[in-house]
């Protein structure tokens, strides 16, 4: 009964955490418009926009998916291949994009395209579109080509880990003797025959799995479509930029209609797309043994000269961006005459906390207090809802398992807009005096990161043998004892991995709070980038900062993927 | 266990969600403000501003404040003048601020309709007359104010042998073809401030409808964005956005202030490409208010904030921190580096009441999406 309850009462928490902010916001948006989510969904093309952005949404959102696998794919195979020197730190390098805040992603690629940039200065104008880009966009009968591309390419940039992390563990644990064997049969001769009847039915799923999550992410993209092609409209960046008129009884009531289509398209769509990946995922489980990374690199040894190539430049590509975004925090423009100076200026402004704004050392303070409470809960309530949903897999219950499985992914489904407005709504409601508490915006950093948590260690729950649970209770423990003494050393690498990541998540998170009142008192560095960036500038110095308090926080999410690095280990795939 | 519990939270939620908002009224329009019920929070000695973003009081500012009140001071801040009008219509049963600062004249009166500011008590200096024109009531103080106006590059006007534009008309010409960007009126406050000044401007010309003129400018490839930044930073040719990361620079007109020639001749040394383009009833006066959140507390610090906005050593600065024209008697803009010189004051600006603008608005909007085709 005991182990009943301490099954079932997280489950349920979680549940209401990320249900009850949801059914607050649509609950509003219906009372507000009249028309249920369904019926606004046929009602999203009333938007000027709504049609466009519908196709658009799903055109960009394909095509960024299969790009990043075709960079990402060969990397991750090279990576699990051979024995490469410090891995850890090349594997926390090409993480990092994922979990750079977007506003800093899309900062970075700027920096990269703009006039007079390093790809500008190659002749790949993908801003004003002239030159090749020019040409090309004349040729398909494409307006705006060159800003899609950019789009795409970010989005590779920005998922190209989700393609590493699924598949590279697979290649890197899955038993050489499989393949030697394979190679004895006629059918896997030739490399091509291999690709096709061995290797893709082992990778398939973690392929199909990088795809999906890359397609999701890519779908709900807003920083990066807002900047990157300013002409174009996703159905999140849309949602974002016209939802602060959303859920005002009588006010703009089409904006909420909107909103409820959008929302409830979008989460039709990602919900199948999430439902999918799970449950080939469960079915994954079940079908190969593995062994150690170190035990199947060595029997490939070390790299040639095409895959060091490659991994050097996938590092470069990860690093260019944000490498250029650091460099705009010294390079500082004259203000009257036409040239650029370097100088540490904008760092002293940013530790100062000049132009009305948190310091930096004091929204990192807040950042880090945010993260830590996320841990807290998300690796707490993660860990509970794994552990639910893995013991009624062993049930055999495994259709509730997976309705439990997918509706732990629902935030990943919900766009930024939803689930500040349903916090934002039901905190109203509930318990107004909670805007005056500071630790408010844990709430929607914990929805939005325990989705993640769960995914880590699902997996190597699955993994655990279970003769060491039966050890464990020959050897007298009782459920506690074995609790503490078994499972948790036995996933201690997989904790450390989803904390760290929940909290280099809850560093960079912005969507969400984004919509909720915030207090200046509790600036985190994301929303202080985000201040200073819609600041005028006519004052020189007002990018260079925001560049110098986004270099902060990239540092700081590559440190906490280090310390990762360092305890993870590979054990069937997942992130 | 867990799937009863399952059913349990779908059956505890689902009614709970129903009623929740059963009390939560739609915006109730009252005819004259002094028909609203004024509420009263409770006082926390902290003072809580709900503002736009890129409102810049300086800490040293507010520390002062603090020095001299005893009041706290917490700055919540929203995206930008319509969103705080929003912010407070979205909580306007539980209101999270005591003060409002940043309701500009073309939200103001919506604001006043619907409730959502109450009287104050604070002392208020001799301001400029001009600050008291929209309103002069007790329910919302001028901060600053200044005009909205078309800006042109005259650098890319020299190259292309053009002449700066006498008349919106103009622009509607083949050679400014893809060339102007405006702010949309829906998401930005100074794109809905210049649309209302199209307004007045077509019916004194007594030519077209201005949503006709929209129209034929949306026709004539004008670039839409949603907020000033994107038109001013990435797309107009003439500004500081030449040095931002994005800039595309293929306007060479765009909506901002008749000063904003006048900062970037400020930060650039006397020197600026820009100009204001002064047309009759093509530029509108728009003024920034502090205002009471009805509801909020804390009304005795809310009242020495406003006194203590107004104060000369704080609004004096207003060309510096925030951009904008001080509105005390006798303050205008600073002379350094060509920043009075670059901001010419148009003598005809455009006239809409704020009543009108508050009855018709919506419209405007509506036909103004219809127009263009744009959010």
């Amino acid at each position: 009964m005991r182990s009943t309850v301490v099954r079932t009462v997280p489950v349920v928490l979680y549940l209401s955490m990320i249900l009850l902010p949801l059914l607050f916001a649509v609950d509003r948006l219906m009372l507000v418009t009249g028309s249920n989510p369904v019926e606004s969904v046929f009602q999203i093309d009333e938007h000027p926009f709504g049609s466009d952005a519908v196709k658009f949404t799903f055109v960009q959102a394909f095509l960024s998916a299969i790009l990043t696998l075709l960079i990402g794919l060969p990397i991750a195979w090279w990576l699990g291949r051979y024995q490469w020197k410090h891995i850890g730190v090349v594997r926390a390098a090409l993480t990092l994009p994922f979990v750079t805040p977007s506003i800093v992603a899309a900062m970075g690629f700027l920096a990269l395209i703009k006039n007079g940039g390093l790809l500008h200065s190659i002749g790949i104008d993908l801003r004003t579109e002239t030159g090749i880009i020019g040409s090309l966009s004349s040729t398909i009968g494409v307006e705006n080509s060159g800003h899609i591309i950019a789009l795409l390419v970010a989005h590779a940039w920005f998922n190209l880990a989700l393609v590493i992390r699924f598949v590279e563990p697979r290649i890197a644990t899955l038993p050489p003797r499989y393949e030697d064997a394979f190679r004895m049969l006629p059918v896997g001769k030739t490399p091509f025959d291999r690709l096709a009847k061995f290797w893709w039915p082992m990778l398939k799923i973690p392929i199909l799995s990088a795809f999906t999550f890359t397609f999701l992410f890519s779908f709900t993209s807003f920083a990066l479509v807002r900047w990157l092609a300013p002409d174009m409209w996703t159905l999140e960046a849309l949602m974002a930029t016209v939802g602060g008129s959303a859920g005002i009884p009588g006010y703009r009531v089409e904006v909420s209609r909107f909103i409820l289509g959008a929302a409830t398209l979008q989460a039709i769509v990602l919900i199948a797309a999430l439902g999918l990946t799970s449950r080939m995922q469960q079915r994954n489980f079940q079908e190969t043994e593995i062994v150690s990374e170190g035990f199947s690199r060595t029997m490939n040894g070390q790299p040639g000269l095409l895959p060091k190539i490659g991994v050097f430049m996938a590092t470069i590509f990860a690093l260019a961006p944000l490498v250029f975004m650091a460099l705009s925090s010294v390079r500082i423009r004259n203000r009257t005459t036409d040239s650029y100076r370097w100088s540490l200026e904008a760092w002293e402004y940013a530790f100062q906390g000049d132009l009305s704004y948190v310091s930096v050392p004091e929204a990192l303070t807040n950042s880090l207090v945010y993260a830590t409470g996320c841990l807290l809960i998300s690796c707490t309530l993660g860990f509970f809802v794994a552990h639910s949903i893995h013991t009624l897999e062993k049930q055999n219950r495994k259709k509730l398992a997976q309705t439990i499985d997918v509706l732990s992914m629902l935030p990943l489904a919900l766009s930024g807009v939803m689930v500040g407005l349903g916090v934002l709504l039901g905190t109203l409601k509930i318990w107004p005096e909670l805007f005056n508490f500071y630790g408010l915006p844990i709430l929607p950093h914990a929805m939005l990161t325990t989705p993640f948590v769960i995914r880590i260690l699902l997996p190597a729950m699955r993994e655990i043998d279970p003769d060491y649970e039966a050890m464990g209770m020959v050897l007298g423990f009782n459920a506690i004892q074995r609790f503490f003494k078994i499972k948790i050393p036995l996933l201690k690498p997989q904790i450390v991995v989803a904390s760290a990541l929940s909290m280099a998540f809850s560093l960079g998170e912005f969507g969400a709070s984004w919509v909720l009142l915030r207090s200046g008192a509790w600036d985190t560095l994301p929303v202080l980038v985000d201040q200073l960036m819609s600041r005028p500038k006519y004052f020189e110095l007002v990018t260079p900062i925001a560049m110098a308090s986004a270099t902060v926080l990239m540092c700081t999410t590559f440190l906490l993927f280090v310390i990762a690095e360092r305890f993870r280990t590979h054990k069937g795939g997942g992130f | 266990m867990i799937r009863v519990s399952l059913i349990l939270s779908v059956l505890l939620l689902a009614p709970l969600s129903g009623c929740l908002d059963s009390s939560q009224s739609a915006l109730e329009s009252v005819e004259s403000p002094d028909d609203c019920v004024v509420y009263t929070g409770d006082d926390d000695n902290t003072l809580k501003i709900l503002t736009y973003d890129s409102l810049a009081i300086s800490d040293e500012v507010l520390s002062e404040f603090t020095n001299q009140s005893g009041y706290q001071v917490e700055l919540i801040r929203g995206d930008d003048a319509g969103s705080v009008l929003e912010k407070m219509m979205l909580a306007k049963d539980a209101p999270q601020a005591d003060l409002a600062i940043g309701l500009d004249n073309t939200y103001l009166q919506t604001a006043l309709n619907n409730c959502l500011i109450a009287p104050h008590n604070a002392t208020v200096p001799d301001l400029n007359p001009l600050a008291l024109v929209p309103y002069a009531g007790d329910r919302a103080v001028p901060f600053d104010h200044g005009y909205i106006c078309l800006n042109v590059d005259t650098s890319a006007l020299e190259e292309n042998n053009l002449s700066i534009p006498t008349s919106l008309e103009e622009l509607t010409d083949e050679a400014w073809r893809g060339r102007t960007a405006f702010p949309s009126p829906t998401t930005s406050s100074p794109g809905r401030v210049f649309m209302t000044a199209t307004i007045d401007y077509f019916e004194q010309m007594d030519s077209i409808d201005a949503m006709r003129w929209w129209e034929d400018m949306a026709d004539n490839d004008a670039i839409f964005t949603t907020g000033w930044s994107e038109a001013y930073e990435i797309h107009y040719s003439g500004g500081y956005g030449v040095w931002e990361e994005g800039h595309i620079g293929d306007a060479w007109l765009t909506v901002s202030y008749c000063h904003s020639p006048g900062v970037e001749a400020y930060f650039g040394g006397n020197s600026t490409i820009s100009k204001s383009v002064i047309i009759d009833y093509a530029s509108f006066h728009q003024v920034e208010y502090a205002a009471k959140i009805n509801g909020g507390g804390d009304a005795a610090a809310v009242d020495e904030f406003i006194e203590f906005l107004l104060s000369e050593e704080v609004n004096v600065e207003m060309p510096f921190y925030n951009y904008m024209y001080p509105v005390l008697e006798g303050q205008d803009l600073p002379e350094t580096d060509g920043y009075r010189y670059h901001s010419p004051i148009p003598s005809t600006p455009a006239e809409v009441s704020n009543e009108r603008i508050a009855e018709e608005m919506d419209d405007w909007l509506a036909a103004w999406r219809t127009a263009t085709d744009y959010i």
